[in-house]
């Protein structure tokens, strides 16, 4: 579903990314770790398209975001760390500016927006402007629009970040079923205990190089993500 | 403290000036030194228009023995500048910056907050105080013979001079701070009520000429009501004339109480004003059936929500819009009144279309709605990025929303104008296509300027709409290609037909917009796709 092969990506002389590979299947959640400054978001921003990249190619379900980025972004939904939104327009004016972009059609989408907003206790909130949102309430809005379209693949840039437990057991609920039902996710995180609850597969990154990669009892063995990723920070300081 | 915040905001002021707002990539040099020309120039221009009415009024008055009132003549003119021109940015950066919750937040007195942006809006105050005052007192002190202490005295005044147009404008922004966060459509409120004030202004503007000769012929009795209702102007324009010390400390007396008296009641009132919630009650969402566009459609859309949703857009972008729909109305009522003014002019068949194809082509330079539209996506520019939509539709929106809003009113004044003065096939051609040929290259001008001086780290809208360098290149570089065919026609022989040089000028600017929108196509495209 998702393949990088070889990204690099330099700021200057600084290599951000240099020279990752990872595989993502359907099915699969697939986490995305490392300290902060490592690579990811660098990362995540070039396989949504919205970061161009010096080497190497980037495969969304088979199309290269390089040479066919409309193909590549239909089949995706990209959820940012922080949810930046139109603060000018409605929660459901938002809403449908997203549907109208993805040509979702009008029954479809008013029902996916009644669905996800009513299971993110959002509904009430629709009407009013998004500058008049909390946090949390923004990064709802923003998980539900990446949603309307039904992606094959869902990018996720810390998704957790601001959300109420409640909101957060439910997206984990949902990223479950989303790739039971054949889709895939890859999404970063600095929460390990949730990764390691959640993730089929993580890789860890540092300094914008792979250190380690596979399924979670590949890579934490006997250990807990988090004793794995403090043993490679230490390992590689 | 207060010397950090105060470091902070003239950083932060020079980080505008100096940085491209794209990672950190600083401007270079050449793009420094042209922003820094045209700020020179700006300014330059206003002390020519000051300079011109303080040699006019200076040995009149002098000779009337009205030296007091040319001061206080002086004043006056200077506080109206700095109010108009900083009220604004005094209500944004006081009470609208995105930085005072996080400034707020820390170990700071709100009082050291409040003082470090007003000393920063002072430093804006003082600027346009120097431009009313450097003519002024050149022109009175070259062609007078006065002494040192009136000179002293002077400069004294117009240094104190902006602390009273700082107290006023904080007041100002302070009420409509209130008043706005107590209505629900914010931005109509501001919009409107800045539409009456720049209406009131441009009047006035208009006017001055008039104003000038009136305060000629009237300046003893203008003086004795200034001195009468306005004593303390009265006190500050003798202060000078006379190097009156007693006047002098009663005078700046009266321009800084206001100010520490403003500062006191703001400073007790600034977390509760700035951390006010803005609108009215909330809004339950009522399931409806929604309206289903197409991408493009709803990308314009898009684009009008977010121009309707901010004042300063409005009020910055599309002025000749305003100034293009009044000159049709006007035409439209009093069309008897123009005729008959027409009628006296020689050859004015020939003059008045190409009058009225210059007005509008003119205004059309004033919308500047596409400069700032990519800056103003600022932190939200992940969004038209990672969307299944083609950089060129993004952008054509942009282009769009410009040439919906600007071509309507250009089309209105053209076509009735073209009925009022029963123009010729040609001359209605000129009238109608070469306006909106003009507004065609100062959307493309203007998206592409953006494009390649885009700024997405702006606080405040503000910043975007009025500091970036694509609004000052979009704003001149459009005077340029309308006034260049003028200057060049001046140099043609006489006998030169000028419906052929207006055709002309069509064919040029239709070649320039296919230009541009070549690159645009093909390079600007590239262009977003890096940002």
């Amino acid at each position: 579903m998702l393949k990088i092969e070889n990204l690099t990506k330099r700021f200057g002389n600084n290599a951000a990314v240099d020279n990752l590979s990872i595989h993502i299947l359907p099915g699969e959640i697939y986490g995305f770790i490392g300290h902060n400054g490592a690579g990811k978001t660098t990362t995540i921003k070039a396989c949504c398209g919205i970061m161009q990249f010096d080497s190497g190619e980037i495969y969304i379900d088979g199309s290269s975001i390089r040479t066919q980025p409309l193909e590549c972004k239909k089949k995706l939904a990209y959820i940012p760390d922080n949810p930046d939104l139109y603060e000018f327009l409605s929660g459901i004016k938002y809403l449908n500016f997203i549907a109208d972009v993805y040509s979702i059609d009008k029954t479809v989408r008013e029902a996916r927006i009644k669905k996800y907003s009513d299971l993110f206790e959002l509904t009430g909130d629709l009407a009013q402007p998004i500058s008049a949102y909390s946090h949390g309430m923004k990064q709802k809005l923003a998980i539900i629009s990446a949603l309307l379209h039904e992606p094959k693949l869902i990018i996720m840039d810390e998704p957790f970040v601001g959300l109420d437990p409640k909101a957060s057991h439910l997206l984990k609920q949902l990223m479950r079923e989303h790739c039971d039902n054949g889709g895939a996710i890859f999404f970063s995180t600095h929460v390990l205990d949730v990764a390691e609850k959640l993730c089929d597969k993580v890789a860890i990154i540092r300094r914008g190089k792979l250190v380690t990669s596979g399924t979670m009892e590949e890579v934490r063995g006997n250990d807990s993500l988090e004793e794995v990723f403090l043993e490679l920070e230490e390992g590689h300081a | 403290m207060l010397k950090i915040l105060i470091k902070n905001r003239i950083s932060a002021l020079l980080y505008s000036l100096f940085n491209t707002g794209r990672r950190g990539r600083q401007r270079t040099k050449l793009a420094s030194a042209g922003l820094f020309i045209l700020l020179l120039y700006a300014a330059a221009a206003f002390i020519m228009l000051f300079g011109m009415i303080f040699s006019q009024i200076c040995q009149p008055f002098h000779a009337a023995g009205l030296d007091w009132f040319y001061f206080a003549f002086t004043a006056i003119l200077a506080f109206a500048l700095m109010f108009i021109g900083s009220v604004f940015a005094t209500h944004s950066q006081l009470y609208e910056a995105k930085d005072n919750e996080l400034l707020l937040s820390m170990p700071i007195p709100p009082r050291a907050i409040l003082l470090s942006r007003m000393i920063s809006l002072l430093l804006l105050n003082f600027i346009f105080d120097l431009i009313v005052a450097i003519p002024a007192g050149f022109v009175y002190f070259t062609s007078l013979q006065t002494d040192v202490s009136s000179l002293f005295f002077f400069i004294l005044v117009f240094l104190f001079l902006p602390l009273l147009s700082l107290a006023v404008s904080s007041a100002f922004a302070w009420l409509i701070s209130r008043i706005s966060a107590r209505i629900r459509n914010k931005s109509l409120f501001v919009t409107l009520f800045s539409f009456l004030f720049l209406g009131a202004y441009f009047y006035f503007y208009s006017q001055m000429n008039n104003y000038v000769q009136l305060l000629i012929l009237n300046s003893s009795s203008s003086a004795s009501k200034v001195r009468a209702f306005a004593a303390p102007v009265y006190w500050l324009g003798t202060a000078i004339a006379d190097s009156n010390v007693q006047y002098l400390l009663l005078g700046l007396l009266c321009v800084i109480v206001p100010f520490i008296v403003v500062f006191l009641i703001l400073s007790n009132t600034f977390i509760k004003t700035v951390t006010v919630k803005h609108g009215a009650a909330k809004v339950v969402y009522r399931e409806k059936p929604l309206k289903v566009s197409s991408p493009q459609k709803a990308l314009l859309q898009k684009e009008l929500r977010q121009f309707l949703s901010c004042p300063t857009y409005i009020l910055n972008a599309s002025l000749g819009i305003v100034f293009i729909f009044i000159g049709g109305v006007f035409l439209l009522i009093k069309s008897d009144l123009v005729l008959q003014f027409v009628s006296i002019i020689p050859d004015s068949s020939g003059l008045i279309p190409a009058i009225i194809t210059l007005f509008l082509c003119g205004m059309a330079t004033l919308n500047n709605i596409t400069a700032p539209s990519i800056s103003l996506e600022g932190k939200r520019l992940w969004i038209i990025k990672s969307i299944p939509v083609s950089p060129l539709d993004i952008l054509t929106s942009k282009l769009k929303l410009h040439l919906f809003l600007c071509i309507p009113p250009i089309l209105f004044t053209a076509v009735i104008s073209v009925f009022i003065f029963s123009s010729s096939a040609v001359n209605a051609v000129c009238m109608i296509f070469l306006p909106i040929m003009v507004t065609i290259f100062c959307a493309l001008l203007g998206l592409i300027a953006n494009l390649k001086f885009p700024r997405f780290d702006w606080i405040s809208e503000t910043a975007a709409v009025k500091q970036g360098a694509s609004v000052l290149i979009a704003i001149f570089g459009s005077m340029g290609a309308v006034l260049l065919p003028v200057i060049i026609y001046f140099f043609l022989p006489a006998s030169f037909s000028l419906d052929v040089y207006l055709l002309s000028c069509l064919v040029v600017f239709t070649l320039a917009c296919a230009l541009l929108y070549r690159w645009l196509t093909v390079r600007g495209v590239k262009v977003f796709e890096s940002l």
